[in-house]
């Protein structure tokens, strides 16, 4: 069950996170850019830094998470991610910035209330990733002698 | 004295660049082939050849005075390419700020249907301080419909049915999805432009290098 748990928290929080960073990585900069603009959270000289750093650590961390590779600091970078959005969408509604459309997942539509559902499992299979998935088909295992 | 990095550490290390390695190999396999975004827009929305190498989109709001100004600098760059551009509008009406942004882009629709929206677009932006600081301003505006000689039958119809309103919304989707924040906002074989100043800027070295020149 454990197995299971630790198998399915790296295959779905490290999914989640290549299919968004690889989506923003691959387009144009200013797109990502004009989505950070609309949260009125980061100051402009930020935009452009932030939105071309955060694609390449959702890519990179999402394929380590995913292969095993770094499991438990990948889980946790990733799972300070999620409260990080969680963060950034409790802020847009708080302000009462009317975002119909959170960005995280490019062509893929989400309202910032589904994102307060969604994050919070994320973030319980990114621990349960944490917790039991570095030693069953990872490479940590491999490189630790323990396939 | 420092001991040397066991047989683990190294594969770490090299496991680490190779993934490392293959997410930038892939991200640039996916730069490579990706097409960029056209945004899509009804044949009457649309001016110049289906199969021009540059095609530029505008986000724009018939009440916005900015978009007002950058209708200069486009038709500036229709002139100066001609045939090897292809023009797109694409409706972006902020409702709240501009309350007959509205009535103007559902008017063009209705009028575009009967292949008149550029006619209706000149209308509307040459005399952008006409209708907009006026209470009659749908009836400013559906007198420019009418005086382009639409069907005023089917054109009535469609402002007052809804498929206007339709068509409008229909484009909605593309500002929603693409975080269209404010207008005039532009793409150039899908990279994005932000009001006209950065249009002329940058845009028509963009087109230069489309077109090979």
């Amino acid at each position: 069950m454990k197995i299971a748990l630790g198998m399915a928290g790296r295959v779905v929080v490290g999914a989640a996170f290549i299919y968004s960073g690889y989506g923003k990585a691959v387009g144009p900069v200013q797109e990502f850019v004009s989505v950070l603009e609309s949260y009125y959270l980061l100051p402009e000289a930020w935009l452009v830094p932030a939105a071309t750093v955060l694609p390449w650590a959702q890519l990179i961390l999402g394929v380590f998470l995913i292969s095993g590779y770094l499991t438990r600091l990948s889980a946790a970078a990733l799972g300070a991610l999620l409260l990080a959005f969680i963060g950034a969408i409790g802020y847009t509604k708080a302000i009462g910035n009317p975002l119909d459309n959170c960005g995280c997942f490019g062509d893929l539509h989400f309202t910032p209330t589904q994102i307060l559902i969604l994050d919070p499992i994320l973030i319980a299979l990114a621990v349960s990733a944490f917790l039991y998935g570095k030693k069953t088909w990872s490479l940590d295992g491999w490189i630790e002698g323990k396939p | 004295m420092a001991k040397p990095p066991s047989k683990n550490e190294f594969r770490r290390l090299w496991t680490g660049v190779g993934l490392i390695a293959a997410c930038v190999l892939a991200v640039a396999v996916g730069r490579a082939t990706q097409k960029p975004w056209m945004p899509d827009a009804p044949a009457y929305r649309q001016k110049g050849p289906a199969d021009a190498k540059a095609v530029l989109a505008e986000f724009g709001d018939f009440q916005c005075p900015p978009c007002g100004r950058a209708v200069g600098v486009v038709r500036n760059i229709e002139h100066m390419y001609g045939s090897k551009l292809r023009v797109v509008f694409k409706h972006c009406p902020w409702t709240h700020s501009h309350p007959w942004a509205m009535t103007a882009a559902i008017a063009s629709e209705c009028a575009g249907k009967q292949g008149k929206f550029w006619e209706m677009f000149d209308k509307l932006y040459d005399n952008q301080p006409e209708w907009t600081q006026t209470d009659k301003a749908a009836d400013v505006i559906n007198g420019y419909a009418y005086a382009a000689k639409v069907d005023r039958a089917a054109y009535d119809q469609c402002v007052k049915g809804g498929e206007g309103e339709r068509l409008v919304k229909e484009d909605m989707k593309d500002v929603s999805l693409h975080f269209i924040n404010s207008t005039p906002t532009f793409f150039i074989n899908g990279k994005r432009f932000g009001g006209a100043g950065q249009l002329s800027r940058e845009g028509v070295n963009d087109i230069d290098r489309i077109l090979g020149k």
